[in-house]
């Protein structure tokens, strides 16, 4: 598994995500799939970047591996920062009135629908999110 | 990265998204749509190139509808590609905003 490890700062972001695409590069991942990949990463990284280690600074480390038949990537987040399970919260209300009336809680919403698995643990004063998406064939496109 | 382009039209004020919406263009498209909001009572969104959004980007998209909706106006999506209505679906921004 490759690893990165960066400052839990929104600057990195950028740097994230190509970190992932690195990885992507030589597995010909579907375009849509890319697209939900690097949607589950920045909503992950922000909210590591933007809450787990709040008022303080910390890090935040990265391990991607692509694994075969079929093919799928799994994608590690790891911080110290205060233990904070995202699964355990209830799901955002989606309806339009409570969607207007506050916001917050549609980023692990989109992670949890876009991912194929997400699963939280804790382990050695260390937050653990494990994602993993599955390659999809996309239908041909439309002309 | 994000472009937004202003089309004039009969039917009301129109701006081309293309690109992506989020959480680095977000703050500035916010602040684009809203004070386009503040200048016309149709304002329709061409999603048609918008490849990507986040869930910084709806907060843009919601802060510039609520915005229309006091003061009575409408703000429309069209063209919405296949990512971008995924997202509305999931959110429930699929119900909130008016998609044409």
């Amino acid at each position: 598994m490759k690893s990165l490890l960066v400052p839990a700062d929104a600057g990195y972001l950028e740097q994230v995500t190509e970190f992932v695409d690195a990885q992507l590069e030589a597995y010909d991942c579907p375009a849509l799939t890319q697209l939900h990949i690097e949607l589950a990463i920045e909503e992950i990284f922000l909210n590591i970047a933007n809450y787990a280690y709040r008022p303080k600074n910390g890090e935040a480390e990265i391990r991607c591996e692509v694994l075969r038949e079929p093919l799928r990537v799994v994608i590690q987040f790891l911080d110290g920062g205060s233990p904070f399970d995202p699964l355990a919260q209830k799901d955002a209300d989606t309806s339009p009135e409570a969607l207007e009336a506050r916001e917050g809680g549609l980023g692990i919403l989109l992670v949890k629908r876009t991912m194929d698995d997400v699963s939280y643990a804790y382990e050695n004063g260390k937050n653990i999110l494990t994602i993993l998406k599955t390659f999809q064939d996309e239908p041909a496109r439309e002309e | 990265m994000l472009n937004m382009k202003l089309i004039h039209r009969e039917t009301g004020e129109e701006v081309r998204m293309i690109g992506r919406l989020d959480n680095n263009s977000a703050a500035d498209a916010e602040k684009i749509l809203v004070d386009l909001v503040g200048r016309c009572d149709h304002l329709t969104l061409d999603m048609e190139q918008l490849e990507y959004i986040s869930s910084a980007g709806l907060r843009a998209l919601k802060r510039a509808h609520l915005a229309m909706r006091r003061k009575g106006g409408v703000l429309a999506a069209k063209n919405v590609g296949k990512m971008v209505m995924e997202v509305f679906e999931i959110t429930g921004f699929a119900g909130m905003l008016k998609i044409v």
